[in-house]
């Protein structure tokens, strides 16, 4: 029988009918007998006890006789025990059988499956490896995350928290782990596997693993082109905290089902049951409790014993670090504030979710798909570098991942062009290893939707202020050879008298903000059968100022201030954590500069210096006018 | 998974095998450094008063093998094997000199005493005892100057129940010369950065969560657990150390035993002893 089943240390009792828990025992035994689940010889006749229990019932010495003989058809070890570790297995097997009596078939399979679970090996697939040094390892997949072993020595452990992101690239499996406590940064560990269907199956089982263990729901594929490379596999079954809410809803009895057994069991009914079924004990073996479907153990985030307690008001979380940098708006006023500036912000987020690169610049061509492949298409190019790189989102992680691929700017009337186009080289560079975050790499290409924040997140720039700041420009005369002011309103957020509205003169400048902004968004969290337990954002933000000057043939007037802000925001969803890490850069720029042309630049330097950061919104402000908002908008993803 | 109870009762024991101290220990017991002669007579009263606790004190049945001259380090019995519900895995020393005690050790755990043995059978595996930390949910295993990658993978193949991790022991002569486990889900745990390094491995690789009370003196960390009491060192030897067992365990019995003589000969107070359950509990 093919196994496709999620082992999970606690969900038998819960989760599980009497088939199932039969079915499961199958599994296991085949397991057990093919060395796949490694036991000692007192658990091996402990289980072989239970199983012999379970299909024969009761020990009789009418029927079985007084010795070992009644066992000979069982498999009890696996093959390759020596003939005299049989006997006295099934001696073993013989006395415990003994003292199982007045255990139903399904009692028996579900002592079986308890003393199953408390295996070191139980619910752990593994995959032979090499690591990075050519010795021979294997990484195994479990419930906690991934583990490695060489031979049967545990040598290294990664709990789901600590990986950001896993991803294979032919024949290579990647993980990425968050830095240590005493390390500053990243670090990422390879293995070798036999060939590139190997790799896939790894990290298959690793999102299979990771959704179901840890996501509320699973992830739906990202729409994508019909030609892509790499593969857009989702496990696309329950998550475990699914399965327990809805068996937590079921209710029904036990259909009947038969048992298949070595030896014939003509006293055992059809229906399962043997001996009287005054009472039906099958019923306590569907213990549903519905109580497991809400006090779902939240997993455990290592960013939370270090950042929380959690800040009950989400508006206290929102209080950012203490900068050294200007005034939180953004607006870094130039020295003697006579020009007209422009400013654009490029906000940033790390995105550590993966998806598939796609290097080749291909047009989008109608082709069939194939049915029930989860890749339309895999193209090996031998020019352009192929990442079949796999990000695989972390949502249990401080970081998020996800990407956002980039955004459509709306035409508008302002001179800012499409940031995207600008430059294009960086999209379509080869990603250094470890494979870059970066999605869809075709600039001309109409960008994938933005998937729908759930986060209740607060825009970037709304975080700064605290106060209204209304700026309404005074008398607009044309050749004024004084600086223009303008009148500044200010009312304290919460006062609602007059009385407190200060005014003051600034100098008015007229500048023009483009705003980029790199978001990542909550996963679809709320979507489908998942529901949204409670929802709470802490940030914390850093920022930095950074005086650009824009030196080609331009006049110590004509720089540009950069300042750069990191907010991290991390939500905590029931069980889910997550990680939003923005990064904005203002920046605000004399008119007479390029402006476009520093945009570029900067989201080049950024793209440089945090390969994992996308850009998401692009926003271009002239002080005292309208913002404009050059982004795509949100779409939500089918 | 092994839970609460389940722990508790994987440090319950009815038996102790110990061996006798030989005169040869003085001159030809290994050591890693000199710190002065050994005073066999003070050594041996030691010895006496730790039998005496486990006898009377803990009611347990108290084996004391015979002392071999011609095996200097014979009395350290615990790196003759390991042994956990009712299985015994008579190890290959990592010191070619000490691998003929294990053929009294291997006799008496498979007769009388009732454990299953099982031998390392893997060409060029070694394996200390003293390298052995069982938590009671899982092994780490100390890959020392002692015991090497086979011998853990021996160990690992013994005990499939278990998880089993190596950790790479540096500055000590074995894993369980810096820790050793204090209560359930309890490791004490030495204060020198070796100590500190090797704790911290297995935090990163363990299956559970462990709390950890560091001891000023990581000699001091070598303590025995054994139903529900606690043997440690005595208040001359490690005062500063005596003082955080009283102060974190307040409520445990406890029981201060002398070990200054066999501390000069890297034998720490695990070494001692192989606690044994007699009936194997299934």
């Amino acid at each position: 029988m093919k196994g496709d089943y999620k082992e999970t240390r606690d969900g038998e009792k819960k989760a599980t009918g009497e088939e199932e828990r039969y079915q499961l025992c199958l599994q296991l035994r085949e397991d057990i007998q093919k060395g796949k689940l490694p036991c000692s010889q007192v658990t091996h006749a402990l289980l072989g006890s239970y199983v012999v229990q379970s299909e024969l019932g009761d020990h009789d010495p009418e029927k079985h006789g007084n010795d070992t003989a009644y066992l000979k058809p069982f498999n009890f070890a696996p093959n390759g025990t020596s003939d005299d570790e049989q006997k006295k297995l099934e001696e073993k097997v013989l006395e415990l059988h003994k003292t199982h009596k007045g255990q139903t078939p399904s009692e028996a399979d579900l002592h079986f499956l308890e003393n199953a679970k408390k295996l070191a090996m139980y619910g752990v697939d593994l995959h032979h490896a090499r690591d990075a040094e050519g010795v021979d390892i294997m990484v195994g997949v479990c419930e906690k995350g991934l583990l490695v072993y060489r031979d049967r020595l545990r040598i290294n452990r990664f709990a789901w928290p600590k990986i950001l992101k896993i991803s294979y690239k032919r024949n290579n499996f990647y993980v990425k782990l968050r830095p240590g406590e005493y390390e500053r940064f990243e670090s990422t560990i390879g293995f070798k596997l036999a060939n590139y269907r190997a790799a896939k199956r790894l990290w298959k089982s690793c999102v299979e693993h990771h959704t179901f263990f840890r996501l509320v729901t699973p992830e739906r594929p990202s729409k994508r082109p019909l030609i892509h490379l790499g593969s857009n596999f989702r496990y696309s079954g329950r998550t475990l905290h699914q399965t327990r809410a809805a068996t937590a809803t079921i209710d029904r009895d036990n259909p009947s089902f038969r048992r298949a057994n070595p030896s014939t069991r003509a006293t055992q009914s059809l229906d399962g049951y043997s001996g009287s079924s005054d009472h039906d004990p099958e019923r306590v073996d569907e213990v549903i409790m519905a109580q497991s479907a809400s006090n779902e153990e939240r997993p455990r985030s290592i960013i939370e014993d270090h950042v929380m307690p959690y800040a009950d008001n989400p508006e206290d979380a929102h209080k950012p670090q203490p900068s050294d940098g200007p005034d939180e708006d953004g607006i870094v006023l130039a020295n003697d504030g006579s020009y007209i500036s422009r400013e654009t912000t490029v906000t940033t987020t790390t995105t550590t979710k993966t998806f598939t690169v796609n290097d080749d610049e291909e047009e989008e061509k109608e082709q069939n798909i194939l049915e029930g492949e989860p890749i339309l298409l895999e193209l090996e190019s031998p020019n352009a570098t192929v990442t079949t790189t796999t990000y695989y989102s972390e949502l249990s992680s401080p970081i998020t991942e996800k990407v956002f691929l980039e955004l459509t700017p709306k035409p508008n009337e302002d001179e800012t062009p499409i940031v995207m186009d600008e430059a294009p080289t960086q999209e379509s560079s080869p990603p250094p290893p470890p494979p870059s975050t970066m999605d869809d790499t075709s600039p001309p290409n109409p960008p994938l939707p933005i998937e729908e924040k759930d986060t209740p997140a607060v825009p970037a720039d709304t975080e700064e202020d605290d106060e209204l700041v209304q700026v309404v420009p005074t008398d607009q005369e044309e050749n004024q050879p004084f600086v223009r002011t303008a009148n500044i309103v200010h009312q304290v957020a919460g006062e609602e008298n007059d009385e407190t509205v200060h005014t003051t003169d600034v100098p008015f400048v007229q500048t023009e903000n483009t705003t980029i902004t790199f978001e990542k968004d909550a996963p679809d969290i709320t979507d489908g059968d998942g529901t949204l337990i409670s929802a709470q954002t802490l940030s914390s933000e850093t920022c930095t100022t950074t005086h650009y000057a824009h030196n080609e043939g331009f006049n110590n007037l004509e720089s540009c201030f950069k300042k750069s802000s990191v907010i991290d925001r991390f939500t905590i969803k029931g069980n889910v954590t997550q990680t939003k890490v923005e990064k904005k850069i203002v920046i605000q720029g004399d008119g007479e500069i390029d402006h476009n042309q520093v945009l570029a630049q900067t989201l080049e330097e950024e793209k440089k210096s945090n390969p994992s950061f996308t850009v998401t919104r692009i926003e271009v402000r002239k002080e005292g006018e309208e913002v404009l908002d050059v982004t795509n908008g949100e779409t939500e993803v089918e | 998974m092994a839970d609460a109870t389940d722990v508790e009762r994987l440090f319950t024991f009815d038996a102790v095998v110990m061996r006798g101290i030989p005169d040869s220990l003085k001159a030809e017991a290994l050591r890693t450094e000199d710190l002065g002669e050994v005073d066999l007579e003070e050594a041996r009263k030691h010895h006496e008063a730790y039998q005496s606790v486990m006898r009377d004190q803990l009611k347990l049945h108290v084996e004391v093998l015979e002392a071999d001259e011609s095996l200097p380090d014979c009395c350290f019995v615990e790196d003759c094997a390991v042994v956990v519900d009712g299985v015994a895995l008579i190890t290959c020393p990592g010191s070619p000199s000490r691998r003929p005690e294990v053929t009294l050790i291997k006799r008496i755990l498979g007769g009388g005493l009732g454990q299953e043995i099982v031998e390392m059978t893997e060409k060029g595996a070694t394996l200390d005892g003293g390298d052995v930390l069982f938590t009671g949910k899982e092994f780490f295993v100390g890959l020392s100057s002692r015991t090497n990658q086979k011998g853990a993978n021996s160990l690992a193949n013994a005990f499939p129940n278990y998880p089993v991790s190596g950790i790479k022991v540096n500055g000590h002569l074995h894993l369980k010369s810096m820790m050793s486990m204090a209560g359930p889900g309890i490791i004490a745990v030495g204060s020198s950065d070796h100590s500190q390094k090797a704790i911290r491995q297995i935090k990163k690789v363990s299956n559970f969560d462990y709390t950890t009370v560091t001891l000023p003196d990581d000699a001091a960390a070598n303590c025995v657990y054994i139903n529900k009491t606690l043997l440690h060192c005595s208040q001359d030897e490690f005062p500063e150390s005596y003082k955080v067992f009283a102060e974190k365990f307040p409520k445990t019995p406890r029981v201060a035993i002398p070990n200054n003589e066999l501390f000069k000969v890297d034998g720490a107070l695990t070494c001692k002893s192989l606690l044994i359950c007699k009936k194997p509990k299934v």
